[in-house]
């Protein structure tokens, strides 16, 4: 009885998660795949700590290629040559406190205001443009509540917090009846959409100026999701990537944060060799759970207000540190798959950061910044002075040209980041 | 007087301006920018970017610029304190002109707008008749104006559609029961009979007991007390009940037990059923009882909340006070009509219509059950009438056929293409519910300069139950009554009586005074260790229902300010030193007594624990809060570059001397002169809502600050003093108080606009400001009721507007 169910929930998203790309929706994808990547898949990842990550851990003193080893920095060292950290850097305009997370893959402006609406986020610009390349066009993960993807209206795109399920809509095919009941629900919702598009065109004749705007994304949204149960019915004829593994088994229990985190970045790395999908963003966890890790006893929320207090920063520094030594495993892993004659490291450019450059304060200003991977000149500290630094949207920049997209532009971004882009 | 005097000036300012056509006369507003602005905005200096000596009159390319001169003056950021002020009369009759300009060159807001996911889920409820979660299913909604159902914020999305798509699958789904329920049955587990109790008691875990044949919890961790004989084995709603007794409460404690509904395991998500007074003896203990659905195998979660907490350690001279708990049951499942009264509303009844049997499933405790589906032997005449029923109910709002017909060719094609009878009436159900006509609020038929009755019913409903209207506000829309004003009048007490009116109740100060956000931190175990999960329920309730109270008896708005009452428990009457206030389960309202510092939001725990963090206050949050939620005069964002103030715990700073550091920045201090003060007020306030005179602190000197039976240290004293940006002072909190009450002028627009923004679900901008002065002065007449408000808010031009 509740499988039934579970299977008729995910059926939607398993057979599309999302794409909103209008041209090509004739063509077969796996002829798409041929003609459109030059037999290079290249990928990216961004990953934000909701909560903050010290930054007098984190920052070396010392600009430049042989900067000193600091706490934080440490995990990472075996990669030392595959990764950068940045200080200096913030999204102009962006301000609010914990608000700022929105902002931190769109750079949308004043965040925490009340009528704050957001622009589209660095991975869902991508998805529109390569999306269509992969099975999935991009996946939004989370390890605790919220997401990082906003799409271009400027709506949060609920992300996935269960390892299992994602594994599922990922690996493993369901039987004939449900992938018969798939395809009919797929059929069921192109008659629908199809219905009430000409429904909206209706209204949109008879309505007032002032009200189009809403009627024209409602037109646009119904258009987008046809075009993407076009490719889905598509996909859903051919067979799913076979991996080694079992379904993973999920972990509610907050406190097992490391637990949690592994079992995520385990998937990312799953997903990304499997190439199931090429944009991968995901909300670090971190809210009022005391994380189960030896001298740990306070909230993790309430350690990162330490106040300026000794004993909250060394505690708060334990759980970070347990962070990156699991982001420093997850790298390592990503090196150690080839594919042709690169890593899928070096296929990836991966973003590890957060909005609170001072998680105590909540200011939102020289935000902890580490990337990794990519075709990017790495192996330094790139410092960047208070005066004249960029925006953090060049860094995004950067990874939308990493993906081989021509694009000069995006968000408060003008341009690459000077010093990161080989 | 003063008031009668504001109001005839602005007339005779707008008839000038009126009369005068294009070029402004002498006597008006540009004589008033010549005066107080160009100084520092004119033709030699331009701070801020901003010149007005050359900016004629509001236009259309102009708005923002005026709504940010209107803003400054409103709140008196500008002109600058050191300069001379326009006294308020002056400055009230420039607004009103701002706003009168405004309303004429400004685009009108937009009103159509989509349902956000609390409405989406309760118009589908109200519509279906079901009850299964939707909300969690659909991306959270953007805010306008610190509201999520205001037109403009409600995007839509690709995404978005393919959730809805899925939703309505749910929801269809849920209509139909699929297999035939169990006949009722009661379920019931004496606690010291089973094993598991028994190793605890044995095992002496936790310190569990048993006393006269119940088993007695102290804490609400392990081991839990397991009643696993009483879990339902099939989904459906049950009527439970618990005997509980107190065990030695010691000396006027009331002992309570808060009962959760849920999975056994894990940390997913259950359901507080409530939290019970934990009162009667062995002999005669009290049954706890209320009726909740449960999933299959779902527990019961009987978890003690002891108040004041019991520490082995520290309280040796006092028994332990624990919950006896004898025994629990469920009867049940209640709901036996097969097919479900969902499935009868939604497919009618006829001859025609059977369950027919399908695939075989297993279950443990009963053996052939089989799967069932809808069937017709009319399939055809069953889709259309199916669909002919839902479409103008859905729709809220007579259909025409042609419409109509779109859905009931949609299902008879599903039909023609082989599809069964309940797959196509799925795919009817499903384009009904993804249609625009069912998702879009505030489209009428035709565009027309007047709304409909029918609009109008539900912008009423949409406003005060957070969904679709029901019959008999449809009835009257039918017969055209709800343009009288009577009627509505009439319609609105109605809906302020019904218990749906809760949603309005929890919607609104969710948002407004920010309740939603009550769990975002939890206080440090160490500087609050009286903190505890009843009394966060109990903050919430508190506000909740000094909210309902002001609204149900038509009590000023200005009680939020300041009120003689408050709404307590025991729980929260200890927490606010108050006496003679026995039991947690109730709350009543309690006249305060003369040399208490409560009363208003200002002073409610739940507010002082949204307004700061797990460890500390910050006067400029709070601040921000009072600007914005009870004077409606945000501040702006502060501007870029400026390094934040660092909370510093360590105790040999306050924050106090922090922004006083701050403040000697001019930049800063512009928008901080008024920011800090209601702050600093509010330091008197810890970030639990209790009162202090120092602050706790984690660090101290010696013994002799150590706070006994605590791990915290007296630190240093609270300052609570201050002065206001128009040089009024106040020495602490109550005086803050007073003075914020002199503005209540200011205090009811701004409450009459976020009622506006909320009830209207549009953005109230200066060009509505003739909207938000109606609803302040209509309500005024009646001494400032909040339920007259909301009244006022119906009947204002903006809730009319198409």
């Amino acid at each position: 009885m509740t499988l039934r169910k579970l299977d008729r929930r995910t059926f939607l998203r398993s057979s599309g998660v999302a794409l909103g790309l209008p041209l090509l929706q004739s063509m077969m994808p796996s002829a798409l795949r041929a003609a459109d990547d030059k037999g290079e898949a290249r990928r990216m990842v961004a990953i934000c700590a909701p909560l903050g990550i010290h930054t007098p851990h984190l920052f070396p003193e010392k600009a430049g290629r042989d900067y000193d080893v600091t706490p934080y920095l440490e995990p990472l060292q075996p990669v030392r040559e595959k990764f950068s950290v940045i200080s200096g850097l913030m999204h102009p305009m962006v301000d609010g406190g914990h608000s700022a997370e929105k902002s931190f893959l769109t750079g949308a402006a004043h965040p925490g205001q009340p009528s704050f609406r957001n622009t589209i986020s660095v991975d869902q610009f991508a998805a529109e443009r390569i999306g269509h390349r992969t099975r999935f066009p991009f996946l939004s993960l989370s390890g605790g509540n919220g997401g990082m993807s906003y799409t271009r209206s400027g709506v949060l795109i609920p992300a996935e917090s269960r390892p299992s399920q994602v594994f599922q809509q990922l690996f493993l095919e369901g039987s004939a009846t449900e992938k018969a009941a798939q395809l009919r629900r797929v059929k069921d919702g192109q008659s629908i959409l199809d219905l009430v598009a000409s429904q909206t065109r209706e209204i949109q004749r008879k309505t007032a100026r002032e009200d189009q705007q809403t009627l024209d994304q409602y037109l646009t949204s119904v258009r987008e999701l046809e075009q993407r149960l076009v490719l889905a019915e598509d996909w859903a004829k051919l067979p799913k990537p076979v991996v080694d593994q079992k379904t993973p088994t999920d972990i509610d229990d907050r406190a097992n944060f490391s637990g949690r985190m592994k079992l995520l970045l385990d998937l990312i790395t799953l997903a990304l060799q499997t190439d199931s999908t090429r944009l991968i963003t995901l909300k670090g966890p971190g809210g009022n759970e005391v994380v189960n890790l030896k001298g740990v006893d306070d909230g993790w929320h309430n350690l990162s207000h330490h106040g300026r207090s000794p004993e909250k920063i060394e505690q708060l520094a334990i759980i970070e540190k347990e962070e990156m030594r699991l982001f420093g495993e997850f790298l390592q892993s990503l090196a150690a798959i080839k594919e042709g004659e690169h890593s899928v490291l070096d296929q990836t450019a991966i973003l590890l950061g957060s909005n609170l450059g001072n998680a105590s304060s909540h200011n939102n200003t020289n935000l902890p910044i580490v990337v990794a991977g990519g075709r990017f000149q790495h192996g330094q500290h790139l410092a960047f002075g208070a005066e004249k630094s960029p925006p953090l949207s060049n860094l995004l920049v950067s990874f939308l040209q990493h993906l081989q997209l021509e694009v000069d532009e995006f968000s408060s971004g003008t341009g690459t980041l000077t010093g990161l882009s080989a | 007087m003063q008031i009668l005097k504001t109001s005839v000036c602005s007339f005779v300012v707008c008839l000038v301006v009126s009369l005068g056509g294009q070029t402004v006369t002498a006597s008006d507003p540009q004589a008033f920018f010549a005066q107080h602005c160009v100084k520092c905005h004119g033709a030699n200096k331009q701070e801020g970017d901003l010149r007005l000596d050359n900016l004629l009159k509001p236009a259309a390319e102009s708005a923002e610029t005026w709504s940010l001169i209107a803003d400054m003056l409103e709140s008196g950021d500008m002109p600058p304190k050191q300069q001379t002020r326009p006294d308020a009369a002056a400055r009230q009759e420039v607004l009103k002109w701002i706003s009168d300009e405004l309303a004429r060159v400004v685009r009108p807001v937009p009103a159509v707008r989509r349902m956000n996911r609390v409405e989406y889920e309760h118009t589908v409820h109200d519509l279906l008749g079901i009850d299964v979660s939707l909300a969690s299913l659909l991306p959270e909604d953007g805010q306008v104006q610190g509201f999520d159902n205001v037109a403009g914020g409600l995007g839509i999305s690709s995404i978005l559609m393919e959730r809805y798509l899925e939703a309505a699958d749910v929801a269809f789904e849920s209509t139909i029961r699929r297999i035939k329920p169990l006949p009722p049955a009661t379920r019931r587990s004496v606690l010291m009979e089973f094993k598991e109790n028994i190793a605890s008691v044995k095992g002496k875990k936790g310190g569990v007991i048993e006393s006269n044949g119940a088993y007695v919890d102290f804490t609400p961790g392990w081991p839990p007390a397991r009643v696993d004989e009483a879990h339902p084995i099939e989904n459906g709603v049950y009527r439970c009940r618990v005997a509980v007794w107190p065990h030695d409460p010691g000396e006027n404690r009331t002992l309570s037990v808060a009962v959760f509904t849920g999975p056994l395991f894990g940390d997913g998500k259950r359901k507080l059923n409530g939290v019970f007074d934990v009162t009667g003896t062995p002999d005669k203990p009290r049954i706890i009882e209320f009726t909740t659905y449960m999933g299959e195998s779902h527990a019961l979660h009987i978890l003690p909340w002891i108040y004041p907490e019991h520490v082995t350690w520290r309280d040796k001279e006092e028994q332990r006070p624990g919950v006896a708990i004898a025994w629990a049951e469920t009867y049940g499942p209640l709901d036996q009509s097969f097919p479900a009264e969902s499935q009868n509303r939604l497919f009618g009844k006829s001859d025609s219509l059977a369950m027919a049997e399908g695939d075989s499933i297993y279950m443990r405790h009963r053996r052939g059950v089989k799967l069932h589906h809808v069937d017709s032997s009319e399939p055809r005449a069953d889709v259309e009438r199916i669909i002919r029923d839902l479409v103008p109910r859905a729709f809220r709002r007579p259909v025409n056929d042609e419409l109509t017909d779109q859905f009931v060719k949609l299902a008879m094609s599903r039909l023609d293409q082989g599809n069964t009878f309940e797959q196509a009436v799925r795919a009817g159900v499903t384009g009904v519910l993804c249609s625009p006509h069912f998702l879009l609020i505030n489209q009428q038929a035709e565009q027309q300069d007047k709304v409909d009755d029918f609009t109008l019913a539900s912008r009423m409903s949409y406003f005060l139950w957070s969904s679709m209207p029901d019959d008999e506000l449809l009835k009257l829309a039918s017969e055209g009554k709800l343009s009288d004003p009577k009627v509505r009048f009439a319609q609105v007490e109605r809906m302020i009586n019904d218990p749906k009116i809760e949603r309005f109740v929890e919607n609104f100060t969710g948002q407004w005074l920010d309740l939603r956000e009550i769990e975002f931190t939890t206080p440090d175990r160490n500087l609050y260790p009286e903190y505890d999960d009843l009394l966060l329920q109990s903050m919430l309730a508190e506000t909740r229902g000094f909210f309902r109270h002001l609204l149900k008896e038509d009590l000023s708005v200005l009680n939020f300010v300041d009120s003689d009452f408050a709404v307590l428990n025991q729980r929260l009457a200890t927490h606010y030193g108050i006496s003679g206030v026995q039991g947690h389960e109730d709350f009543r309202i309690v006249q305060l007594p003369p040399d208490s510092i409560r009363g208003g939001v200002l002073t409610q725990a739940s507010i002082l624990k949204v307004t700061a963090n797990g460890t500390s206050t910050s006067p400029v949050l709070r601040g921000v809060w009072v600007l914005d939620k009870l004077l409606g005069q945000p501040a702006p964002p502060p501007p870029p570059g400026v390094p934040a103030v660092e909370p510093d715990i360590r105790g040999a700073t306050t924050i106090r001397d922090q922004l006083k550091l701050h403040r000697e920045n001019e930049s800063c201090n512009r928008c901080h002169v008024r920011i800090d003060p209601p702050g600093f007020a509010l330091e008197e306030f810890d970030v639990i809502g209790g009162q202090r005179d120092w602050y706790r602190s984690l660090k101290g000197k010696g013994r002799s600050q150590k706070i006994a039976k605590t791990n915290y240290y007296a630190g240093l004293p609270v300052e609570s003093h201050g002065e206001l940006s128009d040089d009024r002072t106040f020495d602490g909190f109550v005086e803050f108080r007073k003075r914020l009450l002199e503005d209540s002028d200011t205090i009811a627009r701004a409450i009459a606009e976020k009622l506006l923004v909320y009830g209207c679900g549009r953005p109230v901008t200066h060009s509505e400001r003739s909207s938000v002065e109606s609803v302040a002065a209509d309500s005024r007449a009646k001494k400032l009721g909040l339920r007259s408000m909301i009244h006022a808010v119906i009947e204002s031009e903006l809730f009319h507007r198409p």
